[in-house]
């Protein structure tokens, strides 16, 4: 028998009969990049003068770009200046993107400009890039080992965060803990996450939510405290 | 509306809910959420180190920037104006050259076909003579010039 196996917890598996229609029909209504329809939509805020906008990209984008600029450059308070160059530029350039590529592409290759720039103007050479090259940055491997981007206190900081974040998941409701497993370890569409827990779209969409808002009251306190440690 | 933007955040929002939903939540203190939701990922994707006050710095210099306005969508639907308010120019060329373009086909036909007629009308040796003695006639020029 044709069935998708999905561990979701330790005691859970599904076994869920695999529905080719179903699953055809979820492949051609879903966008090919789903990120981009939203980052478009925060372009186009930003470029009306949104400037809340703007900042959801920043939430969004700001690791990822440390990460890949941590491929060039080795010392971690150059890495987050170029980081907070690039996203004054980026904002500057804003009313010049076209949506030709997708935010991330654009965003990217401003921070690798301007990490070049800065290390031209040093006089040093770039960390090689491991053959990420500009190219290659939609494929750019999420999988960086990310020790070498954390000091002292932002380790103690990120630790409590992480701690937070698993234990209260841990604490979560099976089918919350289930959903928001599904979602953002699985990366499985609210349609997939519906035909594997057996329920609808509208019920997959509230566990999620509610998973969320969970952990993010949680958060709150941690995140005011660290904050004002800063 | 927390759970529109959860939606949101993963793609899975109707179209005709994603401009509301985009307008509360850039509303004050609802962007938090968004970067609640986006922790969250990062963490469980194990893609989070301690770098939130990063974040913090750079929007607080973004906030600092004059505000970008006049985007790529307005300026396309300027754009889009302009070309509309050059259609009356263009359409008045067009009727100024077809204009143009029939006077000449009508004085290019008629205007030999009129002296054609008057030629036939009047002798050959009129013509001739009148050619001879014309103003215009070069002969007529330097004879003039030279009996001077």
């Amino acid at each position: 028998m044709n069935t998708l196996k999905v561990l979701a917890t330790d005691s859970h598996v599904y076994n869920v009969k695999k529905n080719h229609n179903v699953e055809k029909n979820v492949m051609e209504t879903r966008p090919v990049n789903p990120d981009r329809a939203i980052d478009q939509k925060l372009v186009e805020k930003s470029q009306r003068g949104d400037k809340k906008a703007f900042a959801m990209l920043v939430d969004k984008y700001q690791r990822r770009l440390t990460r890949l600029l941590s491929r060039m450059v080795r010392d971690q308070s150059e890495i987050e200046d170029i980081v907070q160059d690039s996203f004054i530029k980026a904002y500057r350039a804003i009313n010049n993107f076209r949506g030709d590529s997708a935010f991330y592409t654009w965003l990217y290759r401003i921070g690798i400009n301007t990490a070049k720039n800065h290390l031209v103007k040093l006089g040093k050479r770039p960390k090689a890039m491991n053959d990420v090259e500009v190219e290659d940055i939609e494929n750019f491997d999420e999988a960086q080992d990310l020790r070498n981007l954390e000091t002292p206190e932002s380790s103690m900081m990120s630790k409590e965060i992480v701690a937070a974040v698993n234990q209260t998941i841990e604490t979560l409701p099976d089918e919350l803990k289930e959903a928001i497993k599904f979602r953002e370890m699985e990366g499985l569409s609210y349609e997939e996450i519906s035909d594997l827990m057996n329920c609808p779209i509208g019920t997959v969409r509230s566990r999620i939510f509610r998973a969320r808002e969970a952990i993010a009251e949680k958060l709150k306190p941690l995140i005011e405290t660290t904050n004002k440690r800063w | 509306m927390n759970d529109k933007l959860s939606s949101l955040f993963d793609n899975e929002l109707e179209n005709y809910e994603v401009d509301e939903t985009l307008i509360h939540a850039s509303k004050k203190n609802k962007k938090n959420h968004w970067t609640y939701y986006q922790l969250i990922r990062d963490v469980m994707q194990k893609n989070y180190y301690g770098s939130d006050n990063l974040t913090k710095k750079i929007i607080s210099a973004i906030e600092k920037e004059p505000t970008q306005l006049g985007g790529f969508s307005s300026q396309r639907e300027i754009t889009k104006d302009k070309k509309l308010s050059y259609w009356p120019i263009a359409a008045s060329f067009a009727a100024l050259f077809v204009v143009g373009i029939t006077a000449l086909n009508f004085s290019e036909f008629k205007t030999p076909e009129t002296a054609i007629l008057a030629e036939s009308d009047v002798p050959s040796d009129l013509i001739n003579d009148h050619y001879a003695s014309a103003s215009s006639n070069v002969n007529f020029f330097i004879q003039t010039t030279h009996n001077k």
